[in-house]
């Protein structure tokens, strides 16, 4: 139902101006512009990637399936019934436990981790070392070598630290998902329980079983995030990494090039691609950077144009924006805008 | 120090072992020594040392042919973990990159599984042609021979591969070759001074037994009252995915006190892992399978292997109940046999191979993307949407198609006389295949309405004579269920509050230690 319950939402608050493929893109995280805006604009970044081994098959599915039961309309608006069953399951969805946008890189390699972790931890303390790793990408194999040459020396006070901290964390939780989360760990002689188990253990949908997951990772992450002193030994698994902030590579590269001062039309010279592409990148820097300098490409009287129509019109919808504007402002100028202000109101 | 001292601390030093079990070291001094061989030997005997050892000796690497690629992972993961590194497994799943990567590596290891398909491909074989193959082993060997239960066309090429690879010593393995599928394999591979090395496979400590029944609501009512008195590791084979499913479901709302799970060649690699170790890990107690659980379940305590469907040939069940008693100590294979359950292997056999109509519609198609100039597309999605067949019939159909000219990689040649003649061939092949297969399931129901002893009429085409049994012999021997008193072994319920659970599992004292 948690899938379900977040289809909807997605549903709701794309209010028809989106697709489905959007949704799979949003839940799936795909590393475009397009996407990662509709996740600001519509406000749902909290479910930005999180559900990574989605297909878009099974989002059609579900998708179906609730148009079967009244809760969506054919458009995938949902009906007076399917907003009233959100509102209703409002406390078990626990949507505030997802935070996609911040922790989508981060979460998977934070599970890998840790369930290769206590697996090789405890093994190793029992003096066996021949077992089959849970988790077997060799970046994951990689960093678990070498961390657990650092800390072998004191493998049963980590342990306990892990323990402790673990302790502490899982209080959060409902004594299901507590249960859950550690009948997924694998230990000596123990090897964790497949989603399937999971599912039939505790009667939930076995789609369900990777978002409560990993709304446990997101909530978990958060904690030790912002208590590092009290969480020295999961912080310490990640402390390697930087919570890399969602921008791709290749905007990457144009954001360089902005600071040198180029152009928008150099740099698709020097990089040979299209203008709109370079474009494209500048909305993508303009929704993490707040620095970025908009007036320089929107001036200021164009940009509370833009935002007046927003606010009179109560759409995101660039098509709509755009006839109610001034003919001379660019969809571009107007994403720009967009990204501005859903930037600022993210820091606010 | 002797030759023989040593072969025997190398074992110990690798694999921990004191001693060679039957077959084992004659077959490695045999290998060592540079003689081609031919090892039959029971299943779950350990075939896999007999090259593994010898990979860690011989200079240069050791190829290994594997038909399934699930059971090639496994292996392979289950080596790492007991400290074999140099060990890797190529298959066609692989992220190209990463196989790139491998094959510029490929002179650092010792041990190298392959599918067949994939040492088709001629940029692994130049890659192989680089380092020192100095031994090549055919894993499941019969699956050479068309009289083999698991007829493999991919293997007939093996034969060219090995010559182009400098003619290393060979090793073919099987757990089931009759006399046919021996003397296939012999003349197949070329090496005609092949040492055979053959060992009977009859299971003393097995006890057959067969028990008709009308539906499969009474097998369910048969497995309920087993395992009410029963509790020890056990399996249940069936012949689809979806019933392993629904069966284990029934079974687990009837037999609480069991811990139950189904495990099929269609779930995802990490969950088949995960029921795996659990089993072995005495966390589970039954597992409902299809064929695709085997290998690499070495629990020795299984004690009851049930049949809720048979297989389709002799060989293959061998194979599943030679799953039981690896510990030597009494275990029971129970079929559970209902008239109805014949039609289903041969609707399987049907299934395997592309019917008439079908041949007429791929080679229409081939022929119209000839005319289209266009070639055979590489993915195997696209082409079971061009020809509407699923992999396995494809992977037959190439075989053929390239033997007759009709192919090659992925050129079409379009000749109109050969075409004909070629098509006829192919469907008589076909026809003949499904004979044999049907040859092969009638040697089973027969098996299975044999009046006297089970156990001689099982091995009787594999071996000239058998063991007395260690324990009972059979159902038609007297065998009831009644007498079987097996040590039952306590399941450790690992019930608590989840704070409980993990203080277990992050083995944490109860004192401040
Ligand atoms: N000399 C030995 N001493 C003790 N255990 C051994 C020895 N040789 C092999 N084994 C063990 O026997 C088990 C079965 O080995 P293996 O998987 O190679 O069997 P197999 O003959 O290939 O069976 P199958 O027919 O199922 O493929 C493994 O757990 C292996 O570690
Ligand atoms: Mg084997
Ligand atoms: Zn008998």
């Amino acid at each position: 139902m948690l899938l379900e319950g977040i289809l909807l939402k997605c549903c709701y608050n794309f209010q028809n101006e989106r697709t489905p493929s959007a949704v799979y893109h949003l839940l799936n995280g795909k590393k475009s512009i397009q996407t990662v805006q509709d996740s600001h604009i519509y406000d749902l970044k909290s479910f930005y990637g999180i559900y990574k081994q989605i297909s878009k098959r099974m989002i059609d599915e579900k998708l179906n399936l609730l148009v079967k039961h009244h809760l969506l309309t054919k458009e995938f608006i949902p009906t007076a019934d399917g907003v009233k069953w959100l509102l209703k399951n409002d406390d078990l969805l626990l949507f505030e436990g997802f935070n996609g946008i911040k922790y989508h890189t981060i979460a998977p390699v934070f599970s890998d981790r840790l369930l290769l972790l206590i697996q090789t931890l405890t093994n190793s303390k029992m003096q066996h070392l021949s077992f089959i790793p849970i988790i077997d990408t060799p970046p994951v194999l990689y960093w678990m070598k070498n961390y657990y040459r650092k800390i072998r020396s004191y493998e049963t006070a980590y342990l306990k630290g892990i323990y402790e901290e673990l302790k502490q964390l899982l209080g959060d939780f409902s004594e299901q998902d507590a249960n859950l989360f550690v009948d997924r760990l694998s230990g000596y002689r123990t090897y964790g329980k497949t989603s399937h188990q999971l599912s039939e253990s505790y009667q939930i949908n076995l789609s369900d079983v990777p978002l409560v997951w990993i709304r446990m990772i997101h909530h978990i992450l958060s904690v030790v995030y912002s208590n590092c002193m009290n969480y020295p030994a999961l912080h310490s698994i990640i402390s390697d990494i930087k919570n890399k902030i969602l921008i791709t590579h290749s905007a990457q590269q144009t954001f360089n090039l902005l600071h040198k001062n180029y152009s928008a039309e150099e740099i698709a010279h020097i990089r040979n691609l299209k203008l709109n592409t370079i474009y494209d990148h500048m909305v993508e820097i303009a929704l993490f950077d707040q620095s970025f300098p908009t007036t320089m490409y929107v001036s200021k009287e164009q940009q509370d144009e833009i935002i007046c129509t927003i606010k009179r019109m109560k759409t995101s919808a660039l098509k709509q924006i755009k006839e109610n504007v001034n003919e001379k402002i660019s969809y571009f100028q107007i994403r720009l805008v967009l990204a501005t202000v859903y930037n600022s109101k993210q820091h606010r | 120090m002797n030759k023989q001292k040593t072969l025997e601390s190398a074992l110990y030093k690798h694999f921990g072992y004191k001693t060679f079990r039957t077959g084992q070291k004659k077959i490695i001094q045999d290998i060592i020594k540079g003689n081609d061989v031919l090892g039959v030997l029971p299943t779950g005997t350990g075939k896999s040392l007999c090259y593994q050892l010898p990979a860690k000796l011989l200079q240069g690497a050791t190829i290994v042919v594997s038909p399934l690629i699930s059971l090639m992972i496994d292996q392979v993961k289950q080596l790492k973990a007991s400290q074999f590194k140099q060990v890797i497994a190529l298959n066609s799943f692989m992220d190209p990159i990463e196989r790139k990567n491998v094959y510029l590596q490929l002179h650092t290891y010792k041990l190298i599984y392959v599918s067949p398909e994939l040492l088709q491909q001629n940029d692994l074989i130049v890659q192989l042609k680089k380092i020192q193959v100095s031994l090549f082993v055919i894993d499941e060997a019969h699956c050479i021979s068309q009289w083999g239960h698991e007829f493999r066309p991919d293997y007939l090429k093996l034969g060219e591969i090995i010559q182009t690879l400098h003619n290393p010593t060979i090793l073919a393995l099987s757990a089931t070759a009759n006399h046919d599928v021996q003397n296939d394999i012999v003349t197949f591979i070329g090496r005609p001074k092949m040492i055979k090395h053959i060992y009977p496979m009859d299971r003393t400590n097995i006890t057959f037994s067969i028990k008709e029944i009308t539906n499969d609501r009474e097998k369910v009512e048969v497995l309920e009252k087993l395992f009410n008195r029963y509790h020890f590791p056990a399996l249940i084979y069936f012949s689809s995915r979806q019933s392993t499913e629904t069966i284990s479901s029934i079974l687990k709302s009837k037999l609480p006190n069991q811990r139950i799970a189904f495990y099929h060649g269609g779930m995802e690699q990490v969950d088949r892992i995960a029921i795996q170790q659990q089993f072995m890990n005495n966390q589970l107690d039954i597992i409902c399978c299809t064929s695709a659980f085997g290998m690499g379940i070495n629990k020795k305590n299984i004690r009851l292997v049930v049949h809720f469907h048979f297989p389709p040939q002799i060989e293959s069940y061998i194979q599943e109940i030679g799953r039981a008693g690896r510990d030597g100590k009494s275990s029971v294979a129970i079929l559970l046999y209902s008239k109805k359950d014949d039609f289903l292997p041969t609707k399987l056999i049907k299934k395997e191979l592309p019917a008439t109509e079908h041949l007429h519609y791929v080679f229409r198609k081939l022929q119209q993307l000839y005319r289209e100039g266009e070639q055979i597309p590489k993915t195997i999605e696209q082409l079971e949407n061009i020809f509407q067949l699923g992999e396995i019939q494809w992977r037959f159909l190439r075989y053929q198609l390239e033997k007759h000219a009709i192919i090659e990689g992925n050129k079409i040649y379009f000749n109109e006389d050969n075409w004909k003649v070629s098509f006829k061939l192919i469907q008589d092949f076909i026809d003949e295949r499904i004979s044999i297969k049907e040859r092969k399931l009638h040697e089973m129901i027969d098996w299975i309405n044999e009046k006297n002893c089970l156990r001689k009429s099982l091995y009787k085409s594999f071996q000239d004579s058998i063991n007395e049994p260690i324990y009972e012999c059979c159902s038609n021997c007297g065998f009831s269920f009644i007498d079987w008193k097996p040590e039952n072994t306590e399941s450790d319920k690992s019930f608590g509050t989840w704070q409980e659970k993990l203080q277990t599992l992050l083995l944490i004292g109860d004192s401040n230690d």
